[in-house]
């Protein structure tokens, strides 16, 4: 059985590489953004506001963009945290599907399990007997 | 990739999979550790830009602030200059009033005799009297309840009796006098009365009285007009001279003419009328009022300075001698206003005009003090001049002489409040062109610039 379920988290675990390389894009352009946004604001704040658009709305008040590149930051930080966490999971799906493919298939699973449910999930079962963890 | 075709082939996966895998976790999370450094550092560029720029702005609103207190401050100070203005313009009603009230006081002698004097042959004995009273009048000794009771009787008589007292040229200027002092005849009565005389009248000195008496209407008429030349002025001095073409050479005519004269900007023969009226003063001071005197002393004092600014100071008079003697004599009219009971605001507008001097002098720290105790009463428009002028020169000096850098801010500090209370200023007060005859030529230009908003006013003349 646990064999069986070895493909499905090797699929999960590219699912989530797929979402981290959208996250990088978006830091990316998260960051890119955020440097042009106050390049923007310093030459507004010295008097050449060089886009097309906007000059009406911002060049009196170049802490407006002050604030879109601020807002682009923060999304660059979102989308960094995000990756961050994408990668512990695929780390220990990583681990997991080694355990499993090794045949250690009680490491495998509280691999698996233990990081979403927390040590408690072994109470109550029959794995105490098969020499896991004293519970 | 490797691990993409394991996935697709659903096939268990190999140990060599799992390393590759292991090593691209390895390349993700070194560009993870550099991008999340990129970008602290951007947040902190941004960050630190934020903080400059808002600091600025800040500063920016806080110096708005003070200069919007410092405005609101200014003005109220203005508001209360103008009401002091209204007070002693109340005042100096008060002090006619009571000089004339004081007049009659002093002949209350006169009121008694005149009272049991009934028949016409006692009468006759006022006629010189009388005729005198008239005459002073015109020429600034102004009538009161008393004198007009004189002048009116001795006409009364002259009209009923049988014989007649008076010459004719007399009659009409007793008849006009009194016209002029009751105030209730119409001005262009008294005008055609007067020009009677002038035109008329058989005796030079009749015909000189009635140029006089013609002086006087125009030249309250002038000063209603702020004494402009063509308001007036010009006719004034006409007449004065006149008066003076047949003979009658009073003080009180000169001052009217110096004052129109120095108003036009004629200062050497403004000069000339003040200080010849202040040598008749002085050969005959019976007759003299407080204010002649004071209006004689002001003048040859203004007059000298204006002189001395404008290096037009007659031949071997020496600069420095006349502007002492302008100094004394500006003193000399401040303590006869100040005795004839004007407010502080009163004196300071005399007094404002020694700051001129001080400038000429060249004695900035003199200059700053004096006009330092005006701004203290009310803030005048030529003594704020004058004390931006030497605080600008004493900044001058004091960088020379390597003073501390607080002195020569608060030199800055004066020029700046001085400057902001005169942009607010009424340009009627501020008079550029007579303020420019009191100054040295060298500073027409911070006259302009302290006087900008007046430029824009006129139109940019």
């Amino acid at each position: 059985m646990i064999q069986s379920i070895s493909p499905l988290i090797s699929h999960h675990r590219d699912q989530l590489k797929a979402e981290s390389r959208l996250n990088r894009t978006l830091l990316i352009g998260a960051m890119l953004a955020a440097l042009a946004a106050f390049s923007v604001f310093l030459l507004t704040l010295f008097g050449q506001y060089p886009l097309p658009v906007g000059e009406r709305i911002f060049s009196g008040n170049p802490e407006r963009i002050l604030g879109a590149s601020n807002f682009f930051v923060a999304t660059a930080i979102g989308a960094a945290l995000r990756m961050w966490r994408m990668r512990q999971t695929r780390i220990k799906l990583l681990i997991a599907e080694a355990f499993l493919r090794e045949n250690e298939d009680e490491t495998g699973l509280r691999l698996l399990l233990e990081p979403m449910f927390g040590p408690d999930v072994w109470r109550g079962t029959k794995l105490n007997d098969s020499g896991g963890t004293e519970w | 990739m490797v691990s993409t075709e394991n996935e697709t082939s659903r096939s268990p996966v190999t140990s060599l999979d799992l390393l590759m895998e292991l090593q691209g976790e390895q390349q993700s999370f070194r560009f993870l550790v550099r991008a999340l450094a990129a970008l602290l550092a951007t947040a902190a560029v941004i960050a630190v830009g934020s903080v400059i720029y808002f600091y600025f702005e800040l500063q920016g609103l806080r110096a708005e602030y003070a200069r919007q207190a410092q405005l609101n401050q200014v003005n109220l100070r203005i508001v209360a200059g103008e009401a002091s203005r209204q007070r002693e313009s109340t005042q100096a009603q008060l002090v006619a009033i009571r000089e004339e009230n004081e007049a009659a006081r002093r002949q209350a002698e006169l009121s008694r005799e005149l009272q049991q004097a009934g028949s016409p042959g006692q009468i006759a004995s006022y006629k010189d009297r009388a005729v005198s009273i008239a005459r002073g009048h015109i020429l600034g000794k102004t009538m009161n309840e008393v004198t007009s009771q004189v002048v009116a009787m001795v006409l009364r008589a002259d009209q009923a009796g049988s014989v007649s007292l008076l010459t004719n040229g007399e009659r009409v200027l007793m008849q006009a006098a009194l016209d002029d002092w009751g105030g209730q005849v119409e001005s262009a009565t008294v005008r055609s009365e007067f020009q009677t005389l002038l035109d008329d009248s058989s005796s030079l000195t009749d015909q000189g009285v009635g140029a006089a008496g013609l002086a006087m209407l125009e030249y309250r008429k002038a000063n209603g007009n702020s004494l402009g030349w063509n308001r007036g002025c010009s006719t004034v001095v006409d007449y004065v001279n006149q008066a003076a073409a047949r003979g009658l050479n009073e003080p009180m005519l000169l001052l009217w003419k110096g004052q129109c004269l120095r108003k036009r900007g004629d200062a050497l023969l403004a000069y000339e009328a003040f200080s010849q009226a202040a040598k008749l003063m002085e050969s005959d001071p019976e007759d003299i009022t407080l204010e002649q005197s004071q209006m004689a002393h002001h003048g040859v004092g203004t007059t000298l300075i204006a002189l001395a600014a404008q290096s037009q100071l007659p031949e071997g008079q020496d600069k420095n001698v006349a502007l002492q003697e302008a100094l004394s004599e500006l003193r000399t009219a401040a303590k006869i206003r100040a005795d004839r009971g004007s407010t502080r605001v009163g004196v300071a507008y005399t007094e404002e005009n020694m700051g001129f001097i001080y400038i000429l002098e060249e004695d900035w720290p003199a200059a700053l003090s004096h006009t330092e105790s005006i701004d203290n009463i009310l803030p005048l428009a030529w003594n704020l001049t004058v004390r931006n002028i030497a605080a600008r020169e004493n900044e001058q000096a004091l960088k020379r002489g390597g003073a501390s850098r607080e002195a020569v801010q608060e030199m800055r500090r004066i020029q700046n409040d001085t400057a902001m209370v005169l942009s607010l200023m009424d340009c009627g007060q501020i008079d550029k062109a007579e303020l420019m005859r009191l100054l040295p030529q060298t500073y027409s230009d911070e006259v302009d610039e302290l006087a900008a908003h007046c430029l824009v006013e006129s139109g940019g003349i």
